[in-house]
This record gives structure tokens, sequence and C-alpha cells, in this order.
């Protein structure tokens, strides 16, 4: 249905990211592309009607399945149609199995799985699809999780941030966990992935994210069975965490932290997880003593990479400020005191120095 | 100021999506007409230009919309009904000041349709395939609002669920676990304006620091830490931080050239990024950006419902006092 007269010279209601502009066409151009595209365009109104119909009536057989794979080749995005195929399978591919044979449905899923990936690897960031892909999954009694999770790695490959290859990731994770006894080793194995990802690239906060998460777990869930670990590293970790020894992890992750913020002080993603690592979750648990020790070495590690940046560039590194301001609030906190002159030095040059936020260190201080 | 928002030229494009459609394309995206319905009518509606649609052709296309099977809307005739497009169309009808067009069997249906959506631990699904996302929290919240049947059997749980999505740097993902996204803090922090829960919000003011880090050197707002800048966030971010009472949080000046540079001037419409082509959901969102930065001639809108003020006057405010 239209509202408005006349034909549109528009394309779509689609949302486009980054996508390069189109020029207007002319009048003969416009009616030009009509043309040629008039035998598709009735073509593929024919086929969605006749599955949307379909669909509406449950109709469910050969017939049917054939047209909406069909229409999916032609559009993936068609939400409805994605819908159809399921009941598809589960009233016409389904319909001669008992309920207990796995082994035949599993075969079915495979292909369907296949066919999702072809659509997946056209468009990574589809809900519908990934979506479609889980709803299999649930149901498959012997799903691979190896093939899945290196068929992230796949994904993540060609885009280590991708909010739907991650949350997808996550799945997979906690489906494992139901077919499997030691759930902490998997999550164990995850946060060793994490490590991997931040290793390869300091700049992944989708990384950093899932690390924060793991760590709350293994703590919490802890200890891990233990097992030996060929590699030093690891091996360290997993004690910590069957130790539950929050002090010993902080000073291995600041570690980590800082050879970050060497690496690259102007990107964001660590500094934030500084400000965590800094946080309740774990100085709840440590004697006053050790988070004062912590801090203080936390905040020179800084201003000495502030100095260093100072020397490059001739100014201050905003996220330097900033987590100093943090860290100092933080011993507030404890010992009621601070060096005052120092910590409102600290937001008058973060005024300065990164003004579109001008009014967020104003108030800051104004609250302190 | 910088530039102008070319008004014309945006109401025509916008018109010109709901002309018969010429090319292929355009087909294809029936599964977004109910969404981009919305976006183009509240873009008329922001730059006073609302009569353009024909109201009684549009309200009668939103009803041709409902899902037989369930009551709830889907985003074109013969689409399943889905939480997206049941939100889109009630906020439709309630442009129109219209809700009441649907009659009682179609209310309660619909009604009945939303809380059935509700899975037992308050979260909601998109439809009955099982995705669950704190978008469909938002989406359900708005519409019992909008149809006036929120309880708080329906509401509690739902914003217990929607603070387990927040994480370690304040902001709030997909489901509890997943990675901070500004457009969910919209959605999750919007619930809890909605209910009227926002003193139940856990660290706020890291949310808030999250929030304005979401600016970039050139003025766009980004997504997600390290992320290009894009239109659309000068929705999400600005809207989360205007219902934390934190607009000045960001630098509004350098925003509103962001959002005026990515306009076309030639075709209409706003775009994610300069120079790159346009679309009607960021052409919405460009514009809901300027309304909240208090661009002049704009209609104001209403950071919670995403519906102009004068709209959302009309609503019955959630906890009922009755």
């Amino acid at each position: 249905m239209s509202f408005i007269q006349g034909y549109s010279e528009n394309s779509s209601f689609e949302s486009v990211h980054g996508r390069e502009k189109s020029a207007k066409l002319s009048k003969d151009d416009a009616l030009r592309r009509m043309k040629s595209e008039k035998s598709k365009v009735d073509n593929y109104k024919k086929l969605c009607n006749k599955v949307l119909i379909g669909n509406k009536e449950k109709i469910y057989n050969q017939l049917y399945y054939n047209l909406v794979t069909e229409l999916l080749d032609w559009n993936q995005e068609l939400y409805t149609v994605w819908n159809y195929r399921k009941n598809l399978i589960i009233n016409f591919l389904f319909k001669d199995l008992k309920d207990d044979d796995y082994s035949k449905k599993h075969e079915i899923f495979e292909n369907e799985l296949k066919f999702i990936l072809s659509k997946l690897k056209k468009s990574p960031k589809s809900y519908w699809i990934w979506n479609h892909r889980i709803w299999c999954l649930k149901l498959d009694k012997l799903s691979n999780w190896n093939f899945e999770l290196a068929l992230i790695d796949t994904f993540l490959k060609v885009d280590s941030r991708n909010y739907h290859v991650w949350s997808y990731r996550r799945f997979i994770v906690d489906y494992m966990k139901k077919d499997n006894s030691n759930n902490n080793l998997i999550d164990y194995e995850e946060f060793k992935f994490t490590t991997k990802m931040i290793n390869r690239d300091i700049s992944n906060y989708s990384a950093w994210h899932n690390r924060s998460q793991l760590i709350v777990k293994l703590f919490i869930n802890s200890p891990i069975i233990i097992i030996k670990e060929n590699d030093e590293e690891n091996d360290s970790y997993l004690k910590i965490f069957n130790n539950k020894d929050k002090l010993s992890f902080l000073k291995k992750e600041l570690n980590l932290v800082k050879t970050a913020i060497y690496t690259d002080p102007e990107d964001s993603s660590v500094w934030f997880y500084i400000k965590w690592l800094i946080s309740e979750f774990f100085i709840n648990d440590l004697k006053d003593n050790e988070i004062l020790d912590t801090i203080n070495q936390m905040i020179k590690d800084i201003e000495e990479l502030n100095e260093v940046e100072f020397d490059d560039n001739r100014f201050d590194n905003k996220w330097c400020l900033i987590s100093i301001v943090y860290l100092m609030k933080q011993i507030y906190k404890l010992q009621k005191t601070i060096d005052t002159e120092k910590f409102s030095n600290l937001l008058n040059k973060l005024e300065k120095l990164d003004p579109m936020r001008i009014e967020r260190y104003r108030e800051f201080k104004i609250n302190f | 100021m910088s530039g102008e928002l070319f008004v014309e030229a945006h109401v025509n494009y916008v018109k010109d999506l709901f002309r018969h459609p010429s090319y292929l394309i355009h087909f294809m995206a029936d599964h977004l007409k109910m969404n981009a319905l919305y976006w183009g009518l509240g873009t008329l509606f922001l730059v006073h230009h609302k009569e353009e649609f024909p109201r009684d052709e549009v309200i009668k296309f939103v009803l041709t919309c409902i899902d037989d099977s369930n009551g709830g809307f889907g985003a074109a005739p013969n689409h399943d009904a889905h939480m997206l497009s049941t939100l889109s169309a009630l906020q439709v009808l309630k442009m129109f000041d219209a809700i009441d067009i649907l009659s009682k069997e179609q209310k309660t249906k619909l009604v009945e349709f939303i809380k059935s959506m509700q899975l037992s631990d308050g979260s909601f699904q998109g439809d009955q395939f099982g995705e669950v996302d704190t978008r469909f929290v938002y989406n359900a919240i708005q519409c019992l609002i909008l149809l006036e049947e929120l309880t708080p059997e329906i509401a509690d749980p739902a914003v217990e669920w929607i603070i387990r999505c927040q994480n370690f740097d304040g902001c709030f993902g997909m489901v509890p676990g997943s990675e901070s996204h500004a457009a969910q803090a919209f959605t999750c922090v919007g619930v809890l304006a909605m209910t009227n829960s926002l003193d139940k919000l856990p660290k706020k003011e890291l949310l808030e620091w999250w929030l304005s880090d979401r600016q970039v050197d050139n003025g766009g707002l980004n997504g997600r830490p390290e992320k290009l800048p894009d239109v659309c966030y000068s929705w999400w971010v600005l809207s989360t931080l205007a219902m934390l009472g934190k607009l000045n949080y960001i630098d509004g000046v350098k925003l509103e050239k962001f959002i005026l540079d990515c306009q076309d001037s030639d075709k209409g419409g706003i775009s994610d990024r300069k120079d790159k082509e346009v679309d009607v959901y960021h052409t919405y969102f460009g514009i809901c950006g300027l309304s909240l930065l208090g661009y002049k001639n704009l209609e104001r809108i209403d950071p919670i419902y995403c519906l102009p003020y004068n709209i959302t006057a009309t609503i019955k405010k959630y906890p009922y006092n009755e």
C-alpha cells in the first residue's frame, strides 16, 4: 500500500550503514531502471505472496519448503519466512520421524546449518539469521559445539568486534555447559580465549568485556578442577582462581594492563577495564594496606606513562589523567584524605584537555 | 551555528518512500515497513509536517498488519507479528491519537500477545521463536503503557531482569552477560524510566561517564568504545543522557554540526556518516538528536518514549494512581 501518489524515486526502507552514496537518477534513467527490473519485480512479488499465504494457511510440504528456500536465496532478511521455515522443519521434515530419532534430526539440522552459514557469510550482522541458527542448535540433541567454536573463530578473524558473533559465542558456551559436568573448566578455557584475543589486539573491548564476566564467575565458582597446564603463564592464573587470591590476581592483571596502555595509550578499551579492576569486586576482599599499595603503584605507573606521553606530544594523555583522578577517589574512600591540590589540578587540566566533556569534570569537582 | 536543517528536502524524501515502489530493492524491504512508517511519520511530526501523510489511509494500513493468529502487528500485511513492529504500529496510532480505533477484542488479544512474550525470568522474547533482547522488554513495556495495561506483575520482574544486563562499565547489553552497547543503554534506562524505577539504577555515575565518552573528536557519537561515530547514536546516547539529566556531558554544538553534515541536500535524508547513503532510520534519529539538542523550530522529543512531547503528554504514566 502506498499513501502518496506517484512512483517512488528512493530505493528502500532498508537501513544502510557505511554504504557509498548513489546519485539521484534522472527521469529517463529511473524509467529505464524500472523497466529493466519489471519482470524481476513481478517474479519476486509472486513468489513472496505465495510463500506468505502458505505461511498463513500453515501449508507444510515439499513444494513450499522449496519455495521458502528459493525466496530466502533471493531475500534473506524476511523474518517471517525464516519463521515459516522453522515450522516447515518441525511439521514437514520431521513429520515421519520418531520424537527420539535424534540422529535423523541431526542430519536435517546439519543441512540447515550449511544453508544458514551461506546466508551469514553475506550478512554477518543479521539478527534473524543468527537467531535461526540458535533455534536449530537448541533442538538438535547432537550438536557439534567444537564446529561452532571454530566457525566463530573464522567470523572473529574477519571482524573481531562483531556484536552478534560474541553473543553467539556466549550462547554456545552456555549450551556446552549443559552437556558438561565441569563448567568451571569451560569458563577457564573461555578466559584463556580472551587472553588470546587481547594479545592479538589490545583494543578489543569485546574481549575485555568477556574477560570481566568470566573473572567474576571463576572467582565465585572456584576451585576449578586441577589440571596440569603446560603453559606456565596460564597455570599461575589457575592457582590464583583456585585459591581465590584476588591480590595476586590484581598484581598479575595490572601487569597485563600496563603492557596494554604502553602499547596504545590512546585506546580507551583498557582504561575502562582498569577502572573496574580497582572497584568493589576486588578491593572489598583486600586489606586496606594491600589496596593502598596496589593503587599507589598503579598511579605511579600511569604517571610515568603520562610523562613519556607529554615528552612526545607536549600535552598530557587524557586517559592517564582520568584514571589517576579515579584512583585518587578510591584512595579517598579508604583514607578520607587526599592531596586536594593535586586532585583539582588534574581536573583543571582535564577541562582544558577535553573541552567536549568540560561540564562533566566541573560537576565531578563540585560533587566531590 | 553551523549549517541548516534541510526541512523541505527531508519531507520530500520521507514522502517519496511511501509512494508506489519502483525498484526491486524497495519491494524487498517490506519486513521493515512498519518501523519505517514510524521513523517517517516521526520525522514529519518533528518538523511540523504531519499533514503530509493521509491519516485515515495510514491507520487503515496499520490495521491490515494485524496478525490474526495472535493479535500482534507484523511489519507489513501477511508478515508475522513481532514485538518490534507491534511497538511501531502502536506508536503510529498514538501519534494520530487513534489507539481507540482498535476494537475491544483486538485490544484484548493484543495485550494477551504482548504479555505472553514475557518469560519466567522477567525478560521478553520478540516472538514465539525465542530470541530474547532488552529491546523487546522496552517494546513490551511501552506497548502496555500506550494501551494503559501495564501492571506490577509484568513491570517488576522486567525491571529486575534489566538490571541484570548491566556490565562492569556501567552500561547495558542485549542479555545478561553481553557486551555494553549504547542502543541497549537506551532500551534499559528507558524501561527504568517508563516504570518509574530510575532510582533503582546501579552505578549511575559510571554509566554517565561511559556514555559521554561516546563522543569522538569530530563531534559524532559511537555506540561502543573504539568504533566509528554514527548519526543514530545521536539518539541512543543522547536520549539516555537526557533521561539521566546529563545532556551537558557532551558537546552539543559539535554534535549538531556532525548531524547536519550528514544530510543529503539534494535527495534529502540523513546518512550514518558524512557523504554516505541516506536512509529513513538515520534521518529520523538524526532529527531526534537535533530535537534533544534544542535545534530551532523542531517539535521537542520525549527521550523516554521517542515520541514528541505533545504526544506523550497524553500518555497515562505508570504507575497508575487510581
